[in-house]
């Protein structure tokens, strides 16, 4: 009974110190990187609006939505139709890799500014 | 009782009927409001560069928001350019709206430009073609296509090019053979900085050889080594002729930048005469120092393992009345 208090306590202690690993696991550089050479910085800022939308702005829309990381990671492989401030429409680009390590970390990225 | 709760029932019936224009008003704003009143673009760093820095601003290249650091970022003097004025107008790639790649600016000056050196050198001769640059065209640089961004940064506060401690940096990219020679023990000062390549060189044209900045070697060398210029009673011809008979400019294994070590340098013109240098070069004709039974030695002999300016020590020219061999 004492062994399962204690195996019970480690696991736990295992669970809250791995919980938060997920925003330490980002690759800032790597997915700054990424955008960078993909030219995303074009027409997105980390915290102002250019032709679209601000990373934070994108952030805020999709943090804590379950399915936030997935819609991230469609807008840029799929290249949906987006709509600029002048009211035209033009296709969003299309990420040049296929890497999904890589996409997961730009997505992640993104929703945590 | 009954009265006074319809009348209750009324005033509440009222207050709402009051209200309610104004909270469907509030309703039909708020979404206004959350609109934010997007502001026209603003210019960043040089007059009129909104159009570009929309997308190249300090998010995508804060590299090139740099030029306001520099000259051309002074916006107090009205001669600054534009963007536009060395990229062009480029209303192709401003216009262009799609997912691929725009097409490229009208002029661009990167490894990879479409742009002829002429078109992109015309962008800086616009404003920059006098005095220094009064002979670029057609000199060997502008003739072998090496433009003025071959060598200068402009979106950036240091320019290699135009600091002296790195422009060696710069050309030695290209003048290897340069680098070299500059590293080897008898050299200018050009790895301690204390003349650079353009101490000596004009890299925009000049009208003496070279690309020196003066007309000939020897002027360039005088505007330093002026104790050597004379005029002088006894002159040297070769030396008042062209410094490099005998130095190499940009380093030698030899002491005072010499082509060749004594005497076999000044044996290249000195072959006869008072010291006969003949079979100096092969060792032929020496023979012994000091001739058993003669009372003079060997001219020959003397010249071995010796230097010619031990004696002659003003062999760029004497002033001395009894000078003519530059021993005095």
């Amino acid at each position: 009974m004492k062994h399962r208090i204690i195996a019970g306590v480690l696991v736990g202690l295992f669970a809250a110190i791995a919980a938060p690993s997920t925003a330490a696991d980002i690759d800032a550089e790597a997915a700054k990187a990424l955008a960078k050479s993909n030219d995303c910085f074009k027409c997105h800022a980390i915290d102002k609006d250019k032709k679209g939308p601000s990373y934070k702005k994108i952030s805020a829309k999709f943090k804590g939505r379950a399915d936030g990381e997935e819609k991230a990671i469609k807008n840029m492989t799929t290249g949906p139709k987006v709509k600029l401030d002048d009211g035209t429409e033009e296709d969003h680009k299309v990420i040049d890799t296929k890497d999904a390590k890589q996409l997961k970390n730009l997505a992640q990225w993104i929703l945590s500014q | 009782m009954g009265l006074l709760r319809k009348m209750l029932l009324l005033c509440m019936f009222a207050g709402m009927a009051g209200t309610m224009p104004a909270a469907l008003a509030v309703d039909v704003v708020k979404p206004a409001e959350k609109t934010e009143k997007k502001e026209a673009p603003r210019d960043i760093v040089l007059k009129g560069d909104a159009k570009c820095t929309t997308c190249h601003d300090e998010a995508d290249s804060p590299e090139l928001l740099a030029i306001g650091k520099t000259r051309h970022g002074v916006r107090a003097d009205k001669r600054g350019p534009e963007c536009t004025s060395c990229h062009g107008e480029s209303a192709k790639h401003i216009a262009y709206k799609g997912s691929d790649k725009p097409p490229k600016p009208d002029r661009t000056f990167g490894k990879k430009s479409a742009n002829t050196a002429e078109e992109r050198d015309q962008a800086c001769m616009s404003c920059h073609k006098g005095g220094n640059r009064m002979q670029w065209v057609g000199s060997q640089h502008e003739s072998q296509d090496v433009g003025c961004t071959s060598c200068h940064k402009v979106h950036t506060r240091h320019d290699k090019a135009r600091d002296r401690a790195t422009q060696t940096e710069t050309c030695f990219s290209c003048h290897k053979e340069q680098r070299t020679e500059s590293l080897r023990t008898s050299h200018h000062p050009i790895p301690e900085g204390k003349i650079s390549c353009s101490s000596c060189h004009n890299p925009h044209g000049s009208s003496g050889p070279k690309m020196l900045n003066t007309a000939t070697v020897n002027e360039t060398c005088y505007t330093c080594h002026a104790e050597k210029r004379g005029p002088f009673l006894w002159e040297h011809p070769p030396a008042s002729d062209n410094c490099s008979n005998c130095h190499t400019p940009h380093g030698s294994s030899i002491a005072s930048l010499l082509k060749y070590r004594q005497p076999f340098l000044c044996a290249s013109c000195h072959i006869a005469g008072g010291h006969s240098t003949t079979g100096i070069r092969s060792g032929q004709d020496l023979g012994p120092l000091v001739t058993p039974g003669a009372t003079s030695t060997t001219a020959a002999s003397q010249m071995v393992g010796k230097a010619c300016t031990n004696c002659h020590t003003q062999v760029h020219g004497s002033n001395h009345p009894s000078g003519p061999r530059f021993a005095r």
